[in-house]
């Protein structure tokens, strides 16, 4: 049982043996699953790699053809624009919302009471499930934008908007509908960051007679690799949603420089697509190729994201 | 002078704006809820929440209920075995990769956890068939069919990394002199870990409850495991397990979209009463949390 204990690195009485084996047991299940996901969705992705090769990443064709395998071609670079074109558009959106929302709770609102109440509906908002999201993207959102937003805009610049914007569920639906729902995510990130602008930088730059906005201004510039990272990880969440998406972003196989017409996402590729793959040889696995992509998408964004932050704080503590 | 008092008011001005923009969609949504939903609610009654589909979520709100009750009775022990680990052994060998993959579970897209219960239960790859045919499994198990476990246990997937990072901020709460102590007066170390348990418990029941919230709102990890069917009341909570069954987000996701106003007014009541089950949820949790912090 020195082997236990090595690994632990820790000392334990015999008693206490079978309490730490369980524990052990449990944290390595937990690992193993990070590394079960991965491995099952490779094995499943595999025949379009055999068939498609990377290919399957780069091409955009989606055709589905039955009893005739050879015949099918599998081709994910619409919905993988698509995914990147929304998550970018989520974060133009949700990244000044997010600033002014740290700002009016940390500098602006006065007294403990009001910024408690701004700080629950920020709660509440990050507690409304997606679908519900979805449900009003699609209901109340999407013609709201089309009518207000869309047309208006078509209608004075088409040369910089050629595209009709025919129907409301549109690349620019999803990607406004994503930066609103990854707003109290994004906020919070940056919250955590901004309250620790140490006191002696904040009483520094009001001893130099800044005004308020002049002030913000210097603290922000201090937590930007937060921000940074807040983005990076907003990226990530908004890349990975799935039924709001698929609701509002139109569900098209079309890559459009425009933002004001239909597309895909990945996540919502699996979800309109996966019910009725199993008709075709080779659709499940492009879809699973299609997994496996945002599966390293979020974990290469994700790990940057943190990174980033973690040598923001350690910086910080090591001051 | 002037110039930069105007810029400063200007600033504010925006910060107002902005944060107002970011707000705005919640009272948008829920003007929208208490509208839609609301009509639904006092045109159908109480028998709205019982009756089958189209014209009730009966089904669909005991499928949310078993799936997501089934889901924490699975991730909470788990997850907060998981959480002790991390905080017994913080000097292991495992605990800083452990930390990132619990991470990296967190930020996995949730349709993805669904596909992967899919590929171990629902449709399960060869190799695993022939395991679980070797063990005899498959008969206990509702293998080679979409099912509230499968749902349960893709729900379980999801909240287990929130249970265990929640578990264990909420137990290094606990001034660790506690368990020094315990252990200085012989303790063993599970004996002291009860001891800190029972004093957390207001913060691990607040974990619990979250989770349910999370279980509860969760739509694309049960598409491809539960199945869905909002039509047909499952007996009893062990048939719901082991057959096809809906969830109330599964029904706001198939009948947002349908061509007949019934379905959608069906929705838009089914997302009132969802929204209701996870503020509640979530609301109550923030007021607990607040006495919490004043205790310790």
């Amino acid at each position: 049982m020195g082997l236990l204990e090595a690994l632990l690195n820790t000392r334990l009485s015999p008693r206490e043996r079978l309490y730490a084996l369980s524990l052990l047991a449990v944290a390595t299940l937990v690992a193993a699953l990070l590394a079960a996901f991965a491995v099952t969705f490779f094995v499943k992705a595999e025949p379009i790699f055999r068939k498609e090769g990377l290919g399957v990443y780069i091409w955009n064709v989606w055709r589905a053809v039955e009893n005739n395998p050879e015949a099918e071609r599998y081709g994910l670079a619409a919905a993988i624009l698509g995914t990147v074109y929304v998550a970018v558009i989520a974060i133009i959106v949700s990244i000044p919302l997010s600033l002014a929302l740290v700002l009016l709770t940390t500098e602006y609102l006065p007294g403990r009471h009001l910024q408690e109440a701004v700080s629950a509906l920020v709660d509440a908002m990050a507690a409304l499930p997606t679908i519900v999201y979805g449900l009003w993207g699609v209901a109340v959102l999407a013609p709201l934008l089309r009518n207000f937003v869309m047309l208006p805009l078509y209608h004075c610049c088409p040369w910089l908007f050629p595209e009709y914007p025919s129907t409301g569920t549109t690349i620019f639906t999803a990607g406004v509908l994503m930066g609103i729902m990854s707003v109290p995510y994004v906020a919070a990130l940056i919250r955590e960051a901004y309250i620790m602008v140490p006191r002696s930088i904040r009483e520094a730059v009001y001893a130099l007679g800044a005004t308020k906005s002049e002030a913000i201004r210097v603290f922000l510039g201090y937590i930007k690799p937060v921000v940074i990272a807040a983005a990076l990880l907003g990226f990530g969440r908004a890349a990975g949603e799935t039924v709001a998406v698929a609701l509002v972003v139109g569900d098209t196989f079309r890559i459009s420089l425009s933002p004001f017409t239909p597309g895909y996402t990945i996540a919502a590729l699996i979800a309109t697509q996966y019910g009725n793959a199993f008709l075709y040889r080779y659709m499940e696995s492009a879809l699973f190729a299609g997994g496996l992509m945002l599966l390293i998408i979020g974990v290469a964004v994700n790990t940057a994201g943190i990174a980033l932050m973690n040598r923001w704080i350690s910086r910080m503590h090591g001051r | 002078m002037d110039a930069r008092r105007v810029k400063d008011r200007l600033f504010a001005l925006l910060v107002y704006i902005g944060a107002g923009l970011a707000i705005a969609p919640l009272f948008a949504i829920l003007g929208s809820l208490v509208a839609e939903g609301g009509r639904v609610l006092l045109e159908r009654g109480l028998a709205f929440l019982t009756s089958p589909a189209p014209y009730g979520i009966g089904p669909a709100l005991y499928g949310t209920f078993v799936m997501a009750l089934t889901a924490l009775a699975i991730a909470l022990p788990l997850g907060f075995a998981a959480a002790l680990f991390l905080y017994e052994f913080p000097g292991s060998k495992i605990s800083p990769s452990l930390r990132i993959i619990i991470q990296s579970l967190v930020e996995i897209p949730t349709i993805l956890t669904g596909l992967f219960i899919y590929l171990l239960l629902v449709a399960p790859l060869p190799p695993l068939l022939h395991l679980y045919h070797a063990l005899g499994l498959d008969r206990i198990l509702p293998v080679n069919r979409y099912s509230g476990l499968a749902g349960a246990l893709a729900l379980a997937l999801i909240i287990l990394p929130y249970i265990t990072v929640h578990a264990e901020n909420v137990i290094r709460q606990v001034p660790g002199l506690y368990r020094e102590a315990a252990l200085a007066l012989g303790a063993t170390r599970q004996r002291a870990a009860l001891m800190i348990a029972r004093m957390a418990l207001r913060g691990l029941l607040l974990a619990l409850v979250l989770a349910f919230a999370k279980a509860a709102g969760e739509t694309a990890p049960l598409l491809f495991t539960a199945g869905g069917g909002f039509a047909y009341m499952p007996p009893n909570p062990l048939y719901a397990l082991t057959h096809p069954i809906g969830a109330v987000s599964l029904l706001i996701y198939d009948y947002a979209i349908m061509p007949t106003p019934t379905r959608i007014a069906t929705a838009w009541g089914a997302a009132l009463v969802l929204t209701l089950i996870t503020l509640a949820a979530v609301l109550a949790a923030r007021a607990v949390a607040h006495r919490e912090i004043v205790i310790y």
